[in-house]
């Protein structure tokens, strides 16, 4: 009779279990490292008072102005009318998505009541982290901000926004020019305008957490895995401003 | 008829020129571009509106008078309670705003005097002004005055115990009428003229003026 099996795969399984724990104590932090290289968006360099050349706008008029000393991103919904994209929308279109260019100005025309600005140096974000402080400035018809990703050519997105005047978090999705909601924050929290707040989101495959001031607010598993390009997002007249956008892209 | 909603709105929206003790008040510029906005906005020349049994209704109950041109909206008014005014107007605005996906009473339903109406009406319920900010905010610029929808926001927020956006709502302190709190005022001008309203400062002066 051969000798009891057990404790010699136990054995077997501790030495495996044991490798990767070393594996993964000494490789981990260097794969890390290499994966969560954070892209900053600098507007350090930008010209006050023009449109700004890091975030491209495709819906909305977008300025770069001086905030206490700094460079932040308004959107000025005083310039919103309906219907109309931003002046640079093809020119725009063509910098980010080349010849496939004329099917995403079909759509974001479909959604001109929300003004949109793409990250230019990111060309693409499946996982990780995107985070942005914005104060809202005013706006009668709405006050909001966000954070737009999952940028497909075809002009379809996601957005995960704050809105003053409702003082929510909510994800919406933007689809063959509709907008549908999809998830609302867990709870209402009104800010004041004038001061700065952060939006922040996780992403995990399909899994995605909103955060307002680093609270977690909202969760969801997505339709699919999130892959395009990012943004700033805001909606009609709202005038609000943007600094400190960065992408933490990391492994799934 | 409402007298006083009529006299603070007349204060509100006076486009006055006075010669107190020598000084000449200055009217609010109408070559402004605002004013040139809210103009063009006030107008019913092309008499477009859908529902004319409701506009009639609406302006005879605010007394809005539509043989004239509408005043412009210069968002600076003495804050303070308007007396319940308990009409039929007011239980037919009442059950609108209570029912979902009923049409509100937009400029293209009853044209820009109707939708005046309705903003001077909502003063007399506070629950019902809640309603109206946000039907027409929801309607967008073309169905409702964005300079209408700020001050009746600055209304809305006073009454919540929060500070006033655009500095519309006056108060008297020592004896001089100035706005009430406005939350972050550093932009305030900026806000205003989104709206499609004067400088603050210019409109103070009017009311200042106006009140002398």
């Amino acid at each position: 009779m051969d000798a009891p099996a057990g404790p010699n795969i136990l054995s077997f399984h501790a030495a495996i279990v044991m490798r990767h724990l070393v594996a993964c104590l000494l490789i981990g932090p260097f794969a890390a490292a290499l994966a969560q290289q954070p892209i900053r968006v600098d507007l350090s360099h930008e010209k006050v008072n023009t449109e700004p050349t890091k975030f491209l706008p495709m819906v909305g008029s977008w300025v770069v102005t001086s905030e206490a000393g700094r460079n932040v991103v308004l959107v000025d919904g005083r310039a919103w009318k309906k219907g109309q994209p931003a002046g640079g929308l093809a020119d725009n279109a063509r910098t980010i998505y080349g010849a496939r260019h004329e099917e995403f100005i079909d759509n974001v025309k479909a959604f001109a009541y929300f003004p949109i600005a793409v990250a230019r140096d990111v060309e693409n974000f499946e996982n990780g982290e995107i985070s942005v402080r914005f104060q809202m400035i005013g706006g009668t018809l709405d006050r909001c901000a966000g954070i737009m990703f999952d940028l497909k050519p075809n002009g379809d997105y996601l957005a995960m926004r704050f809105n003053g005047t409702e003082d929510n978090l909510v994800l919406w999705t933007f689809n063959n020019g509709k907008r549908s909601f999809v998830k609302r924050g867990s709870e209402n929290i009104p800010l004041e305008l004038g001061t700065w707040h952060e939006i922040k989101i996780t992403v995990h495959g399909r899994q995605l957490e909103g955060f307002l001031d680093g609270k977690q607010l909202l969760d969801d598993t997505l339709k699919a895995p999130v892959s395009g390009k990012v943004g700033l997002w805001s909606k009609t007249d709202s005038m609000s401003e943007f600094a400190d956008f960065i992408v933490t892209p990391s492994a799934r | 008829m409402i007298t006083r909603q009529a006299a603070a709105a007349s204060l509100a929206l006076a486009f006055i020129s006075l010669s107190l003790a020598g000084q000449r008040c200055a009217s609010p510029d109408t070559t402004a571009d605002w004013f040139r906005r809210q103009r063009a906005w006030l107008s019913d020349a092309k008499h477009d509106w859908s529902d004319d049994a409701l506009r009639s209704a609406l302006v005879s109950a605010a007394a809005v008078d539509v043989d004239r041109l509408l005043s412009a909206q210069i968002g600076a008014e003495r804050e303070g309670e308007i007396p319940l005014a308990d009409t039929a107007i007011l239980a037919r605005l009442r059950t609108l705003a209570g029912t979902r996906g009923s049409t509100w009473p937009t400029r293209g339903a009853v044209g820009a005097a109707g939708v005046r109406a309705v903003w001077l009406l909502a003063q007399h319920d506070t629950a019902l002004q809640r309603t109206v900010l946000h039907r027409m905010m929801e309607s967008g610029p073309d169905e409702a005055l964005a300079a209408d929808v700020a001050v009746l926001e600055d209304r809305v927020r006073l009454q919540s115990a929060r500070k006033q956006l655009y500095g519309s709502q006056l108060r008297v302190v020592g004896g001089k009428l100035v706005p009430a709190p406005i939350e972050d005022s550093s932009h305030v001008d900026m806000r205003r003229d989104a709206a499609g309203l004067p400088p603050l400062r210019e409109a103070l002066r009017t009311v200042q003026c106006a009140e002398r």
